[in-house]
């Protein structure tokens, strides 16, 4: 048996895999204080309803995979371990400069940032290699001592270290590293070249101060529910989800925290990805994940989930770069907890405040005064006021109506039509960051089928999908739990470096191809100590590089023979063709530099085909209620539930499904249909304006 | 059209701006265009009003792209679909010769003109007399030697008009990375093009012109309503640039005078009484005059203002022809036209504005082109070729607003923080030289009830070669300003460290050679500070000098605070030394 937890901030999610390959889904309320309390209440609930005792069924299973927004709260909350953070003399501020940027270019009433690690608990240390490895002023012990003395008195309690070109020569890092651990024998620290060794100071310097500061509590929480695991009778093997999209031995994130930062987000274009293979039509999929107060967008790109380097913790420019690449994922403040505004001129805006879970919507009646998303689609009749997650929590409509009027009167609009007009803010804010993402990594969304996850994606997905031009919506019956889902089937992975910079035409040969075996050497190390059940696994080679002149890398699968020796052509070859993908234009007279050599390494650790059992419940007679159409005004709308749908079947709009977690309204231009993977299909009449390409077309 | 329908079309507009944007980011070449993001895009009527830009620098967008699109419309008044044009003439509505501008008509199927889409980049060579676009010590635009194009069609039909890019290939220094910019350019005007043929063909051209309308008067009626809320008050102020060369040698005094109206909800800046056009690189353009004028304005009221022709129906900005802060008379050159006497001006008018009152304006912003940012050259043995390049290591901060201290990261108002900085690391490994030290100034910031942001020391040299470095540092003579009881910052310094650790003092505007192991040092200019230091709170002085930011005298002498030297407050000696410091005020009587 496989559990898979997504430790959200409202819900906890889980997902059961039998040893059938059965899937089943839970969600039990987060326990922030001590999220392990959380996680225990929804095991529970899931021996309950395989009617086991709790530790027989614990014992029963091989594998919990687990996803925690745990590290990213403590950052936010500044919870973190106070932190020293020890540099090369004469460069102490890293980490306030950052990399310059800035954002609201009139705005002058926000702060700049503070550092990572203030500038009190930064010490330089004199010392200085040079940009080809060599030294050119010895490390000064006697100097790092006294500093050590002081970190001592200040009760650090966890030391980052970055120095200048330590990815090209880490032998100061590696001394400070031992003095520290003489000196302070308790005191966990980080060295920048094993937590990130890429070029460029700041990233590699916030990467290591962030883990540094992460070790202390994410050691001790996963310690602990280790402990509480065990104690209750769990045998089998503990792992976590990464902000790469793959999954870590719990022993290897101890030491490399920074890993959980989108640890559970990530997931869903995992998931998305692998519904996207069985749909066989389309090889570009946008997946949205749309919960009660955030909007999180990701790709999947000729079947691949496009990565970032650039990860913010907080707002770009505003926050702290993690440094690493991981996937990208955009968050917009936009979900059914997003409030509608009327600004001085008059003008509509929904969000970015958010009434969250509490008091949440009007129409909670829990004391939320302010309209909300969710109200509006109340109001319309999209969401049952009776069958609101799966009929556990009641809606009240008439105080959804009532706010309303204060927005409805300064538009000059009757409630219903306001109401459509809040959808259509929205909806239009969704889809800005949507092509924002998919222009960033060139992507055509008229081109992509959209994999609806999430409690709330029901309310809009069909105007978004039309507002983008996107012909075909996906909605899986594991989307209210997609990335708990997408846990299920995530590899075990894990990624190396070595920063080497050469220009491709005086490549040492003899010096890249050793490099390579020794990430190759690496790679297998990992998939021999760190993985007991693979299925099978992949090596890919990748270099960073860039044209001569350019500042900014890109990332560049390379394809090694069997030897290990790499091909300059091919290189070059697979440079122009990445290049090509992104930018369009390929320079073919420009000189080919590479900066750093990568190796990851995926090893399957299962076969499920994302699968839950369905209830079906033959009844040939419907409900139907009121819906607010837009230039119609309401109209008798037919109700299917999830349960009474036909395989295969196609149903005409208009008509609205309702799921246990979600309901979905499908106009007249519309047809929806289930497929054998308990997926909801649903087809967008085209306006005739757009040629159809043959993937949507072929689609039913 | 109501308030949802206009959220949701402005939003549509915006992203259009974005998505042209995107493209000159991702394929433009040179490091002006992707690191210091020296580049706009914006979206205007057939009639060039000005609707939307996205988060371009100020200077390129509030005003010029109007200017430019009305002389392209006297020289080429009938316009076809295809058509595209280039604009770079500083007399003809450009900002300076360097930012060429693309700007393509959105003409429909039937032949109907309905927007102008324009695209602005600073090149990275535009033909000078020199290696360099800044030519600060030039006669006239003839010693300064850009080509200029008044607004020339450079395609028809969708095609390059070859004889063109033959004169540019020719002439600008480095002619494949100029036809990759101007490529960038092309394709990110003609994006703009295509989604707004989409979105007429989509929501119906009639109700875009609608939605127009509709746009300028909310902008209109947010401008007013924000000038409303300032009083009614005639503001006279100056400012001074440095005495580089060309300019009196007492520096440029730059006058003007702010009018507002609260109850019109009017504004009006009268830039007419400054001096006449001198024969150096220094003028202004009409495009950046009133563009800085603008930003000044922009950066000091409501920031969720939309600037666009609507709002600008409240402003009146009065230019007088052949006046250095005006409209620049032909042959005087503008080539640094966005940068030093518009980046004093965009200061003054922030400053205005604070002499109207409290929790208005901003304190002055570090003036620009410190060594820190210097353009770098020499011969690099490792790959046997020479290099020229602007560098971007820590420069400029700013002065503080009524809210927040001084963004320590502005470079410069005019580039508004967009400017991104480069990597030690990176440094090193593209040129030969070495980074020894980059930190911020203790003690250096405009102290004030907000401060500005502090300066830096930058310290670097060439490492196992020699190399030049060229820069024009304004703030060494007269630094920025504070304004409202708020102190001014100290001064932008530069000077060289030879091989015998001998100090050597360098001028304002200079081309230094370093020999192998000598350094340079640029003290950058940190900005002015808002209020009176003593009136900051005490918890913010004591972050300031746990943190190092400030001396444990200065944050008693300065700020009137006593901090023992663990950062504890005595708050008994605290409250007496700020009674005093009150009292010997002379302005706060």
């Amino acid at each position: 048996m496989r559990i898979s937890i997504d430790t959200g901030g409202t819900f906890t999610d889980l997902v059961c895999e039998d040893k059938k390959n059965i899937l089943k889904i839970f969600k039990v309320p987060t326990t922030p204080e001590n999220p392990s309390i959380g996680i225990l209440n929804g095991l529970k609930q899931i021996a309950t309803s395989y009617k086991k005792n709790f530790t027989d069924f614990l014992s029963d299973i091989d594998t919990i995979i687990h996803g925690t927004t745990h590290a990213i709260n403590a950052i936010v909350t500044n919870k973190i371990a106070k932190t020293a953070f020890l540099c090369t003399k004469g460069h102490p501020d890293t980490l306030l400069f950052r990399e310059g940027g800035r954002i609201e270019i009139f705005n002058f009433t926000v702060e700049y940032p503070d550092p990572y690690v203030p500038r009190s608990l930064t010490f330089e240390v004199p010392e200085r290699t040079n940009y080809d490895g060599s030294i050119s002023e010895n490390l000064d012990i006697n100097h790092l001592k006294k500093i050590i003395l002081k970190l001592k008195k200040l009760k650090i309690e966890s030391v980052a270290v970055c120095l200048l070109w330590s990815t090209i020569n880490p032998y100061h890092e590696k001394q400070i590293g031992e003095v520290i651990k003489n000196e302070l024998p308790n005191i966990p620290f980080s060295l920048s070249h094993e937590v990130n060794p890429t070029l460029r100071e700041y990233r590699r310097a916030s990467s290591t101060c962030i883990n540094a500061s992460l070790k202390p509590i994410m050691s001790k929480y996963l310690k602990k529910l280790k402990e509480l695991l065990f104690l209750n009778g769990f045998n089998g093997e503990l792992l976590m989800i990464t902000s790469q999209g793959g999954i870590k031995d719990i022993n290897s994130i101890m030491e490399f925290p920074i890993h959980l930062i989108n640890s559970g987000p990530s997931m869903a274009p995992v998931a998305g990805k692998f519904y996207l293979k069985k749909s066989k039509y389309f090889k570009q999929g946008i997946v949205t994940d749309l919960g009660g107060t955030t909007f999180d967008i990701s790709l999947i790109k000729n079947n691949k989930i496009p990565r970032t380097r650039e990860t913010w913790i907080g707002e770009k420019y505003r926050g702290h770069m993690t440094g690493f690449s991981s996937i990208d994922i955009r968050s917009i403040g936009a979900g059914g907890g997003s409030i509608a505004w009327i600004d001085k001129g008059g003008m509509l805006h929904v969000g970015p405040e958010s009434a969250g879970a509490n008091p949440g919507p009007v129409c909670y009646d829990k004391g939320g005064e302010k309209t909300t998303v969710t109200d509006a689609a109340l109001i319309l009749g999209i969401l049952n006021s009776d069958f609101f997650l799966g009929g556990n929590i009641k809606l009240n409509k008439n105080l959804a109506l009532k706010s309303i009027k204060n927005i409805s009167k300064k538009l000059g609009m009757n409630e219903y039509d306001t109401a459509l007009s809040i959808l259509d803010v929205v909806t239009q804010n969704m889809a800005q960051e949507i092509k924002s993402l998919t222009i960033h990594q060139g992507i055509n969304p008229s081109e992509a089928i959209i994999i609806a996850g999430g409690g709330a994606s029901g309310i809009n997905i069909l105007n978004l999908a039309k507002n983008l031009g996107c012909k075909s919506i996906l909605i899986p019956d594991m989307g209210p739990v997609i990335s708990a889902s997408g846990a299920v089937i995530a590899e075990l992975t894990d990624e190396f470096s070595i920063t080497y910079p050469s220009k491709l035409n005086n490549l040492d040969l003899k010096l890249a191809n050793k490099i390579l075996k020794e990430l190759f050497n690496k790679c297998n190390k990992f998939a021999k100590t760190n993985v007991k059940n693979s299925i099978s696994h992949k090596i890919d080679f990748f270099i960073e590089a860039k044209l001569t002149d350019q500042v900014w890398e890109i990332e560049v699968p390379i394809t090694l023979n069997k030897k290990f020796s790499i091909n300059k052509e091919l290189i070059k070859k697979e440079f122009n063709k990445k290049y090509l993908s992104l930018f369009e234009v390929v320079d073919i007279d420009s000189e080919i530099e590479i900066i750093q050599w990568n190796a990851k390494i995926s090893c399957k650790t299962s076969r499920t085909n994302l699968l839950m059992e369905r209830e079906f419940i033959k009844k040939s007679k419907f409900n139907y209620r009121n819906v607010y159409i837009k230039n119609e005004g309401f109209k008798k709308i037919k109700i299917l539930n999830f349960n009474q749908l036909i395989y295969d079947k196609i149903y005409k709009g208009p008509n609205v499904i309702e799921t246990p977690f979600t309901s979905i309204f499908i106009d007249k231009s519309s047809k929806i249909k289930l497929n054998k993977n308990n997926s909801l299909e649903i087809k967008i009449k085209s306006n005739g304006k757009a040629k159809l390409n043959e993937g949507a077309t072929s689609f039913w | 059209m109501n308030g949802a329908e206009l959220a949701v079309l402005s939003s549509k507009f915006q992203g259009i701006c974005q998505q042209m944007a995107n493209t000159l980011m991702r394929t433009g070449r040179s490091g002006v265009l992707n690191t210091a993001h020296d580049f706009s895009c914006c979206i205007l009527s057939a009639k060039n009003e000005f609707i939307v830009a996205d988060e371009s620098l100020p200077v390129h967008v509030l005003s010029g792209p109007d200017l430019m699109c009305k002389s392209i419309d006297k020289f080429h008044p009938v316009k076809k679909k295809g058509d595209a044009f280039l604009i770079n003439s500083p007399y003809h509505g450009c900002s300076h010769a360097a930012d060429h501008t693309i700007v393509v008509p959105v003409i429909d199927s039937k032949g109907k003109h309905h927007f102008n889409v324009c695209v602005k980049a600073h090149q990275a060579d535009i033909g000078n007399s020199k290696p360099t676009t800044y030519m600060a010590d030039v006669e006239d635009v003839y010693e300064e030697g850009a080509l200029i194009f008044p607004g020339t069609k450079i395609q028809e039909n969708y095609s390059d008009i070859k004889d063109i890019i033959r004169m540019c290939e020719i002439r600008f220094r480095v002619p494949k990375q100029w036809k990759g910019d101007y490529l960038a350019m092309i394709s990110s005007a003609r994006i703009g093009e295509r989604e707004l043929i989409q979105l007429g063909y989509e929501i119906g051209w009639k109700k875009l012109k609608t939605f127009t309308h509709k746009w300028f008067n909310y902008s209109e009626l947010r401008m007013r309503e924000a000038i409303k809320e300032m009083p009614s008050k005639k503001i006279k102020i100056s400012t001074k640039h440095d005495p580089f060369p060309g300019l009196p040698k007492e520096g440029l005094q730059i006058n003007i005078s702010l009018n507002i109206d609260n109850i019109k909800g009017t504004l009006t800046i009268d830039l007419r009484d400054n001096p006449d056009n001198l024969p150096c690189g220094l003028n202004l353009t009409e495009a950046t005059a009133k563009s800085g004028a603008m930003t000044g304005i922009f950066n000091s009221i409501d920031h969720t203002v939309p600037p666009n022709t609507g709002s600008f129906r409240c402003v009146n900005i009065l230019l007088r022809e052949g006046c250095i802060v005006g409209i620049p008379k032909h042959p005087y050159s503008c080539s640094l036209g966005t940068s030093n006497i518009c980046d004093r001006l965009e200061n003054a008018v922030v400053q205005a504005f604070a002499k109207l009152g409290e929790g208005l304006g901003m304190a002055e912003c570090g003036p620009l082109l410190p060594p820190a940012t210097g353009v770098i050259s020499g011969f690099d043995e490792r790959s046997n070729e020479n290099f020229v390049n602007e560098i971007f290591l820590f420069h400029t901060g700013a002065g503080a607003s009524p809210q927040a201290d001084g963004w320590l990261t502005l470079t410069g108002m005019g580039s508004a923080g967009l400017c991104l900085l480069d990597s030690v690391e990176l440094d090193e490994l593209r040129f030969p030289i070495k980074v020894y030290k980059q930190a911020i100034s203790k003690n250096s910031e405009g102290a004030g009830r907000r401060r500005g942001s502090p300066g830096a020391h930058v310290e670097y040299g060439p490492f196992n070669s020699k190399i030049k470095v060229a820069y024009a540092s304004d703030g060494t003579i007269f630094p920025a300003s504070g304004v409202r009881g708020g102190e001014s910052a100290s001064p932008a310094e530069q000077y060289k460290i030879d091989n015998n650790g001998k100090k050597i003092n360098l001028p304002l505007v200079y081309e230094v050679e370093l020999l192998d192991g000598e350094k340079i040092v640029s003290i950058t200019q940190p900005g002015g500070g808002y209020g009176f230091p003593y009136d900051r709170e005490i918890e913010r002085v004591k972050k300031d000098f746990v943190e190092g930011w400030i001396s444990n005298s200065r944050a008693f002498n300065v700020y009137g605070v006593k901090l023992s030297n663990n950062g504890k407050v005595d708050y008994i000696k605290t409250k007496m030394k700020r009674k005093l410091l009150k009292k010997a005020n002379k302005y706060e009587k």
